[in-house]
């Protein structure tokens, strides 16, 4: 069946971009992404930049498996994405690759421990005190046992970042995960996620439309 | 957890509507499987009761030459040529030809009446033991300890029940009554006699002869035969499909004269099978429909949560794991239905086995019945399995352009 997987050292792109833009024949767009080669590295923290309509979302769910509807190839080391199964994404969902999606995927009708503990009982990472004390350090367990669907969309970032931390990764994808958080919570969930991905010598992969992941590391800026 | 997530959406009238209909269709099917097996069961008895002890298998049919004024006067025996027997072997219907085989020695046999004795000249044919529907143990012939097992012509039976008795000089005797009394069989021949206990072990309606086992018959050629082989007056031939017009065609042409089993009985039976069919396809249809239902249900409700097994596949969670979510609950239902529709297939029986008890036929057992709707609704669950898994599977990718 499948093989263990191991680490993701590199993701890189050669020549991809999504089928729509290659359809469309955009020539105006002056992307560092698509239609380039480019090598994503393990340790390494990038950020995306870009307008609306441009491809983060996109980008994200090619390299989590979401979809494939691209042109070009992506790699994980040196082995094309295109092939893999379903059971050997499910595996990289749970061990290699942490995803923070843009609409967070929560389910509301259960509380926030529910639904980061919905993530941990697959992976079994982390202790229920570790995730409670990330609930405090990110100021929201007064909000622990609330329904997620009673908590503001703020409130929500934070317990899906939290989530997304709760499995061991190679890279951690965060689409947009600060756009409604104010300056202070920006910064203990950059310092969360930091700490982590230094822990674990991960790649992190962030993208921003308005306000930006304020990460205290040095980083990549990539325009999309 | 994950159970709580994805039983969301799940519309109570639509499982309700489905388990319903199955419930329906599987308990027609059951139920006409079991009336099938219960009035089969009580044909096949009724053959036996009327005609004791049966062939072993109803393919069977016996044939024989009419018996013309011609053989009257000239004294000749209607029997069958070894030309014409190879003739019936050789064609497409026949799967074997068995003969009746008679004694050529004297046979009287006495029984004592409440101290009257009665005496009377008789005769000895003997059949295939195989082709018998009787327990070996009964029908055993053992020369040193010799009893003589006998099967009667039912018609004899009645004959001297309803002729002789009747008169009013001789009294009546039952079934079981006659198998009890002993009976002196005396055999001559070769310049021999002797005299032998016998017993009637058995009544048959359609073996219009005194049948005795094969043993024995070649026991007493070899005591009192005369040695010289006669051509048999009667076959008993195997056919594939004793309604076949060929058989009739090809006996009508040889002016041969069939017997066995009741033909009413067969077309009872077979009016029975073509009934109890149509039902069961009744049933099956309404079941069909009902796995209709629970696919298109299945359909909405994966449609409908679709979100949600979208965000537990992204989590990392397989689509076994969301799958078996779902299959459990298919799985429970369809037990529940299964138990319900058991449930009410006895009950039905229970119902008809009193109009049948009347009828005395007995109920036979409910295990046929069960196997079946255990195995139709181990069918419907793969079916719902294959597709949840398919449906779940399909829920992997989204928003693709």
């Amino acid at each position: 069946m499948t093989t263990k997987i191991k680490r993701i050292d590199s993701i890189r792109l050669e020549d991809a971009e999504p089928r729509i833009f290659a359809v469309d024949g955009d020539e105006r767009r002056e992307s560092q992404v698509w239609r380039r080669k480019l090598s994503l590295e393990r340790g390494k923290l990038y950020c995306m930049n870009a307008a609306s309509g441009t491809g983060k979302t996109s980008l994200c769910s090619f390299i989590t498996g979401v979809r494939t509807d691209y042109v070009g190839r992506i790699l994980f080391n040196d082995n094309d994405i295109s092939h893999y199964t379903i059971d050997r994404w499910c595996e990289l969902r749970r061990s290699h690759l942490a995803y923070l999606p843009q609409e967070l995927d929560v389910f509301d009708e259960l509380s926030a421990i529910d639904n980061v503990m919905l993530k941990n009982r697959l992976t079994d990472y982390r202790s229920e005190a570790e995730i409670r004390q990330m609930f405090e350090r990110l100021e929201i367990d007064n909000r622990i046992d609330t329904p997620a669907g009673r908590m503001s969309v703020g409130q929500k970032q934070r317990m899906a970042l939290i989530r997304a931390l709760c499995q061991p990764f190679d890279f951690i994808l965060l689409d947009e995960p600060v756009s409604h958080l104010d300056h202070y919570n920006n910064e203990r969930c950059g310092e969360m996620v930091a700490e982590e991905a230094a822990r674990l010598d991960a790649g992190v992969i962030f993208t921003s439309v308005g306000a930006q992941l304020i990460i205290n590391r040095p980083f990549i800026p990539l325009n999309l | 957890m994950i159970s709580k997530l994805l039983r969301r959406n799940i519309s109570i009238w639509q499982t309700a509507g489905y388990a319903l209909a199955t419930l329906v269709g599987l308990t027609i099917v059951m139920a006409a499987v079991q009336l099938r097996n219960d009035v089969q069961g009580g044909l096949s008895r009724a053959e036996d009761s009327e005609g004791g002890i049966g062939l072993i298998s109803k393919r069977n049919i016996v044939i024989s030459k009419p018996v013309t004024m011609s053989a009257t006067l000239t004294g000749t025996k209607p029997g069958f040529s070894s030309t014409d027997i190879a003739d019936i072997k050789s064609q497409k219907w026949c799967g074997g030809v068995s003969e009746f085989r008679a004694a050529d020695f004297g046979v009287w046999a006495g029984i004592d009446l409440g101290g009257r004795t009665m005496q009377t000249a008789l005769f000895f044919e003997s059949v295939p033991d195989r082709l018998l529907d009787i327990d070996s143990d009964e029908w055993a012939f053992d020369p040193a300890q010799p009893v003589i097992p006998i099967i009667l012509s039912k018609d004899y039976l009645t004959l001297y029940n309803f002729g002789f008795a009747s008169t009013g000089r001789m009294p009546m005797v039952s079934e079981s009554m006659l198998g009890k009394i002993p009976l002196t069989v005396t055999l001559s021949g070769n310049g021999r006699q002797v005299s032998l206990p016998g017993r009637i072990v058995g009544f048959s309606s359609w073996l219009n002869t005194v049948a005795v086992p094969e043993r024995f018959m070649d026991w007493a050629h070899g005591e009192f035969g005369s040695g010289t082989a006669e051509e048999p007056s009667r076959l008993i031939v195997e056919v594939a499909d004793p309604a076949d017009p060929d058989v009739d065609k090809y006996l009508a042409a040889h002016d041969y004269e069939k017997a066995g089993p009741d033909d009413n009985l067969g077309r009872a039976s077979y009016f029975l099978t073509l009934l109890t069919g149509i039902i069961s396809a009744v049933g099956g249809i309404i079941t069909l429909l009902a796995l209709g239902i629970l696919v298109l249900s299945l359909y909405l409700l994966v449609q409908k949560n679709r979100r949600t097994i979208s965000g537990l596949l992204l989590l990392g969670y397989t689509p076994r794991q969301v799958s078996a979510c779902y299959i459990r609950l298919v799985l429970c239902l369809n037990v529940a239905v299964l138990l319900l529709a058991s449930a009410a297939m006895l009950v039905a029986r229970c119902i008809w086995s009193a109009g049948l008890a009347r009828i005395d036929i007995p109920v036979s057992s409910p295990w046929t019945a069960l196997l079946a709707g255990t195995a139709i609704m181990a069918a419907v669950t793969i079916v719902n399995a294959l597709i949840i898994a398919r449906l779940v599977r399909k829920c992997f990718r989204t928003g693709e352009n």
